[in-house]
């Protein structure tokens, strides 16, 4: 699982809470020291065949989903403003 | 579902035991012994949750049977009250008609209902007997689910009045939409686990935007 604070941009390695086992619920975590600027956040998983999850937009040119309907699996972002108010980032 | 794949789906004590160097649970009982609680389940207990049916086939389908005059008095007591007299639903009820629309499935309002849209017949068995009734679920005896199927399934018209419900008898029923679902073989998604240096986020508007 890796998590992205600047929108996509860059991202770092979480930590899997185990254990780890395919077909199973994982939780994972992610420290992050927040400076008080305004962020994009997501997570993206990786699965044990290397399919990566996608993103929206990718997702929607693939398989033309988008929205909430089923089968949507693509990465969600959150914005969080200065204030520390959390919305969500799919237009 | 087989027991066998519901018994590997238990993450937990039992699976940490196995991944000890392949110990059985009891074996492996106990590197941790403050952490061995809990008892093995039985072949029996299983049975009562495996109760997923492989629809294509009806294998795993249950024991027991039931006829169109018996699923007529089975849904007069438990499924009347939201799904309206002879399953039409209706306005002032909680859910739409479970009748009708057969030929629907390409015009761009379609009615679904068992008959119009479900590819194979078992799927009702098992949707009835694991979620209905909606304030009561997997309550139902195998016979009454078998009988109140039945019900449904003659008044859309798929099988006649005397007709008799059971393991052998509900996979054979023709079902309108069957060939209407196909694999889809578009290819699937290709993201890379690009970690710098790469393409932000962006935005994608929702479904019913166009």
């Amino acid at each position: 699982m890796d998590v992205t604070l600047d929108g996509g941009r860059t991202w770092t390695e979480a930590t899997l809470d185990g254990p780890v086992m395919e077909k199973c619920l994982t939780q994972f975590r992610f420290r992050w020291n927040w400076n008080g600027e305004p962020a994009k956040i997501a997570s993206r998983a990786t699965d044990s065949t290397g399919y990566v999850q996608p993103t929206a937009e990718q997702l929607a040119r693939q398989r033309e989903i988008s929205g909430f309907v089923q089968h949507n699996n693509a990465i969600f972002p959150w914005t969080v403003d200065a204030n520390g108010e959390v919305g969500n980032a799919i237009a | 579902m087989q027991s066998r794949d519901l018994t590997k789906a238990l993450c937990g004590a039992v699976a940490l035991a196995v991944m000890a160097g392949g110990l059985s649970a009891q074996e492996a009982a106990w590197e941790r012994p403050d952490a061995g609680f809990g008892t093995p389940v039985t072949e029996d207990d299983l049975a009562l949750w495996d109760i997923a049916i492989t629809t294509p086939t009806g294998e795993n389908l249950p024991e027991g049977e039931g006829t169109v005059a018996q699923g007529t008095e089975v849904y007069g007591q438990l499924c009347v009250a939201c799904h309206g007299e002879n399953a039409e639903g209706g306005a002032d009820l909680m859910y739409g008609s479970m009748v009708g629309g057969i030929g629907s499935m390409t015009e761009s309002k379609r009615v679904l209902t068992p008959g119009s849209m479900y590819p194979y017949a078992p799927i009702l068995f098992d949707y009835v007997r694991r979620a209905m009734p909606l304030d009561n679920p997997h309550s139902m005896t195998n016979s009454d689910v078998y009988a109140v199927s039945a019900y449904i399934y003659h008044l859309n018209g798929l099988i006649p009045e005397d007709f008799v419900m059971n393991a052998e008898t509900m996979p054979g029923i023709q079902m309108p939409n069957r060939d209407a679902f196909f694999e889809d073989d578009r290819p699937d998604t290709a993201n890379e686990r690009c970690m710098e240096g790469c393409d932000p986020i962006g935005t994608v508007a929702m479904a019913d935007d166009g």
